[in-house]
């Protein structure tokens, strides 16, 4: 059977001859697009047209409202028009697709609102939403408060689950990464500091970059795409399935449930996450020392020691309850601004890791330019 | 609107399992099942809740395998399809999910265009005009078809999903649970759209559904599955006769009664 339909294969073809259209083969919608250009350039002569219909095999929807929109066209132009051969079938389609009452031609199209138009409201969702995140962190706040006055509500597993994941499981990737960082920088600064005869201080270089401003940095970063999305992905996917209308419903704030367990997560896992990633970084700084520069470790470690001060390392830490405060807040604000579909979790997640991603570097430089007013 | 009528048995078999066992793993969903469907037939699949009525749905529209046992769909064995020849025959299946499985980042008009994007050369026009019409046919507004997915009530997401199962005009329409979570109203037009679209377009239809005016209404016959077999089978009015002790519980419940009563 297949070998047949592969002879002659299903078409659906029409043809003009004279005041005559003879229409044959499959009208069904997989074989229209060539009926389509074919209509496209037929020169209709004056006067009343014939359509000859018999040798239609088959017809489907598709094929009669090819018909219907063939008889709608015909009609414009102020034909006569007569149907020949139109199988019970057939005719009971066509009927059918008028019935529909929909005009050949005419399809109803989202309203493109103008330039001007789509400037003020982008303008008006961007201020709406810089107002809705101000109004969470207020809600956020005053959350806090109701609970640092009940402590007896301080929700401590979810804190301690959040803990674990946010801060134990991550310790892979960032002690990998800041390892890395700390023998690039190693090996990239020791090469130029030795064509000065200084290698010693490839100490100063790796702990000062280390300790100030990369471990902070890149530990910010990973969690914000670590951390950050799944907390959007996470509320975001509870409030598609009304999982956050469900704890409301029960009295249960979300708010005390799951946002400010996962704020006080980050804010206790990202300090401790930068310490580590500062000891990572240094020991890369130091293993990539004595292979390349010969330095020793004890000797890495004195230089070191007087190279950062403990205040450089502080502002270094300090920073980083900051950033965990960003990460969380905003990713927790994009995942209850998801409405609706599975494509809404996947777009607030890009947006919340790119936006928290680019406030943390921003706020870190605003840092820098604090910290160097105030001579730090 | 009653159709009794039950295909004789030399109408054409469309889709044919023949000796069908299912495993997850230790679970046993069915076993050594054997179930023709005529072509132009209305058929209902039912049983309880866990009776592996929705897997065997998924086994013919070729979303699962079966672990044994042969399924044939529109004259081609399943089994034996080469990728191209399997997207061949799922073109020709019409498949409506029980929620709807419509795209959400996509409109209405869009969604039920997308198969006809996918399978045909059509000009972007034609496509929206025929998914228009699609759309009315299921009884849905022009202006319906602008509305996302998260916009629409329960029963528009559902002829919408069935606008998109018969956008390539099917010769094989499957169903799953039609009228779950419609109210009574809805569900009943629901069951009157099937059959509009049934003379309509006469596809073979195959629904599986727990609804029992569904399967009065509706169904020309009825298979009940349960204890990973095949229980019964025949029209309501035989099932509704049958002194079988599982085809009693199952239609003679209050719910079956009244369902019959209202006939």
């Amino acid at each position: 059977m297949s070998a047949a339909k592969k002879q002659s294969p299903q078409t659906a073809t029409l043809k003009l001859e004279g005041a005559t259209l003879v229409c044959a083969g499959y009208w069904t919608v997989r074989n229209l697009h060539r009926l389509e250009t074919d209509l496209k350039h037929l020169r209709w002569p004056a006067g009343p047209i014939r359509l000859e219909l018999a040798a239609v095999a088959r017809m489907d929807t598709g094929g009669a409202w090819m018909l219907q929109r063939l008889l709608a066209t015909l009609e414009r132009e102020q034909h006569e028009v007569e149907l020949h051969g139109l199988s019970p079938k057939a005719a009971g389609l066509l009927e059918l697709v008028r019935g529909s009452g929909l005009r050949a031609g005419e399809v109803l199209r989202p309203l493109r609102p103008g330039m001007l138009e789509a400037l003020g409201r982008s303008s008006l969702d961007i201020a709406q939403r810089g107002l809705g995140l101000v109004a969470f962190i207020g809600e956020m706040g005053a959350a806090g408060m109701r609970q640092l006055l009940h402590p007896g509500r301080i929700r401590w597993r979810e804190i301690v689950n959040s803990l674990a994941e946010a801060g134990h499981r991550a310790l892979g990737i960032v002690g990998l990464l800041s390892f890395l960082l700390g023998i690039v920088i190693a090996y990239q600064g020791g090469v130029q500091l030795r064509l000065y005869g200084g290698s010693l201080f490839v100490a100063d270089l790796v702990g000062l970059s280390m300790v100030r401003e990369l471990a902070p940095l890149i530990t910010a970063i990973i969690v914000a795409g670590r951390t950050g999305s799944a907390y959007t992905a996470q509320i975001g996917t509870m409030q598609v399935t009304e999982e956050i209308d469900a704890l409301r419903s029960m009295g249960i704030a979300p708010m005390e449930l799951l946002v400010l367990p996962k704020l006080l997560a980050l804010i206790i896992a990202l300090p401790l996450l930068t310490v580590y990633a500062d000891i990572m970084g240094v020991l890369g700084g130091m293993v990539m020392s004595s292979v390349q520069l010969d330095i020793a470790f004890s000797t890495y470690i004195d230089r070191l020691l007087v190279a950062v001060s403990v205040e450089s390392y502080l502002v270094g830490v300090g920073k980083a309850p900051v950033f965990a405060a960003i990460i969380a807040t905003i990713g927790c604000y994009q995942g209850f601004q998801v409405v609706g579909s599975a494509e809404s979790v996947g777009r607030r997640t890009t947006v919340s890791v790119v936006q928290s991603i680019l406030a943390v570097i921003v706020v870190d430089a605003a840092f820098s330019i604090a910290f160097s007013r105030l001579g730090i | 609107m009653n159709v009794t009528s039950s295909p004789t048995a030399s109408a054409e078999v469309v889709v044919a399992v023949h000796d069908l066992t299912k495993r997850f793993g230790r679970k046993l969903v069915h076993e050594h099942i054997d179930l023709n469907i005529h072509q132009g037939e209305i058929l209902a699949i039912v049983g309880g809740s866990g009776s592996g009525k929705t897997t065997l749905l998924r086994e013919m529209v070729l979303l699962q395998q079966p672990t044994s046992g042969s399924v044939q769909v529109l004259g081609q064995e399943i089994s034996r399809l080469s990728e191209a020849e399997i997207l061949r025959v799922r073109r020709r299946i019409g498949v409506l999910f029980q929620n709807g499985a419509l795209f959400g980042g996509l409109s209405v008009l869009e969604n039920v265009g997308a198969p006809l994007r996918e399978h045909t050369d059509l000009s972007n026009h034609l496509i929206d005009e025929i998914a228009s019409m699609k759309l009315a046919l299921v009884g849905l507004a022009p202006a319906d078809g602008l509305l996302y997915p998260n916009q629409l009530s329960g029963g528009m997401r559902k002829r919408a999903a069935l606008a998109r199962a018969i956008a390539l005009d099917p010769e094989l329409l499957f169903l799953d649970e039609p009228t779950s979570g419609l109210d009574p109203l809805s569900a009943d037009a629901f069951d009157e759209l099937v059959l509009h679209l049934k003379s309509a377009l006469d596809p073979t239809i195959v629904l599986v559904t727990h609804d029992m005016d569904t399967l009065w209404h509706v169904a020309d016959r009825v298979v009940l599955l349960g204890e990973g077999r095949l229980l019964a089978e025949g029209s309501m009015r035989e099932l509704a006769r049958s002194r079988d002790p599982a085809v009693v519980r199952f239609f003679q419940g209050p719910r079956g009664r009244a369902a019959q009563a209202s006939v």
